[in-house]
């Protein structure tokens, strides 16, 4: 079965992806759109980074509540932000 | 030697409060400069802009930033401009800064930028007007950035940009969206006026280093880039 083929609910998988992505981008406790959204059968793949332990658990229920039937692997990783242990000479 | 610490795509809000601000008071120890290279904050609200500019109070050196689109999202720009200005950090936006450095003077030219697409593949000012807006926004962002960096008579001059210049510095990012991460033009801008590094942040599944097609070293600090709350560039005049 294609992207295309796959569906939700009659829906095609491409177009919850879609759905999915624009309510990340707008739910004020996320406003992310750089996170990765994958379907795979009834399971869904969240990817990317975020700056918080917070940020990543609202993501994840963004995505339940748009998507409320699938397995949702929260996948996130949240961003190192130690200072760096090195510096670039630009020639 | 002037020491430039660069950053962009903090993305502050409340949720991450305390996070940077270890790493900021150790940045007066390693660098004499720093440049925030944009989305500065999560929505652009006034209270995201606070929670950063307290985890930058340790921050004692010379602060330049640029805008960027999330900056935008809440139509609060001019506020967040006062706020940066009363803390002590510079916005540019088509206009430049010089910071004495031990004797050795750094300019800075910047702008946000905006989109539009890299050259061979890339939006045209045609057609509706809505797209001639698109392009014609960037166009006059680079136009005033070449002005503000062909201005400078410093050792060492820097470009800060939170859109992409280039494609080399996209990495990971998706062919599709080229368009909406940056524009040629704002290459072509600094290859025309001269620089000795490009900094800009936006694309966060790029690479960090790239370099214009005139030979200038870019740097894509977005802060899921570098993977620390900065980098060090040191640059001789």
């Amino acid at each position: 079965m294609s992207t295309w083929d796959a569906q939700q609910d009659g829906v095609p998988t491409q177009y919850v992806v879609a759905r999915v992505r624009d309510a990340l981008a707008h739910d004020a406790r996320v406003a992310a759109l750089d996170l990765q959204v994958r379907i795979i059968g009834s399971e869904l793949f969240l990817t990317g980074m975020v700056s918080s332990d917070r940020r990543r658990d609202a993501a994840e229920a963004v995505v339940r509540r748009e998507v409320p039937d699938l397995t949702i692997h929260n996948q996130l990783d949240v961003l190192p932000v130690d200072a760096p242990s090195g510096r670039e000479e630009i020639s | 030697m002037i020491r430039v610490a660069a950053v962009g795509d903090v993305h502050m809000a409340e949720d991450a409060r305390g996070t940077l601000r270890g790493a900021f008071d150790r940045l007066p120890e390693v660098a004499d400069v720093l440049l925030l290279a944009g989305d500065l904050t999560r929505l652009g609200t006034e209270d995201e802009l606070e929670v950063l500019l307290a985890e930058l109070r340790g921050a004692t050196v010379p602060r330049l930033a640029v805008l960027g689109n999330h900056d935008f999202e809440s139509d609060r720009v001019d506020a967040l401009v006062k706020l940066l200005d009363r803390a002590g950090v510079q916005v540019l936006e088509g206009d430049a800064a010089v910071v004495d450095v031990g004797g050795e003077t750094l300019g800075v030219a910047g702008t946000k930028g905006f989109g539009g697409g890299f050259a061979g593949a890339c939006g045209s000012d045609f057609g509706e007007p809505e797209m001639k807006a698109f392009v014609g926004h960037t166009r006059v962002l680079a136009d005033n950035l070449r002005h503000a960096l062909a201005s400078l008579r410093t050792d060492v001059r820097v470009a800060l940009t939170h859109f992409a210049p280039v494609k080399d510095t996209l990495g990971a990012e998706r062919l599709e969206i080229y368009p909406f991460l940056g524009s040629y033009l704002l290459g072509e801008a600094v290859d025309a006026a001269g620089a000795d590094l490009v900094v800009h942040g936006h694309a966060h599944d790029g690479a960090e280093k790239g370099v214009t097609p005139g030979g200038i070293p870019v740097r894509n600090v977005a802060l899921p880039v570098l993977k620390t709350a900065y980098a060090v560039y040191c640059l001789n005049g």
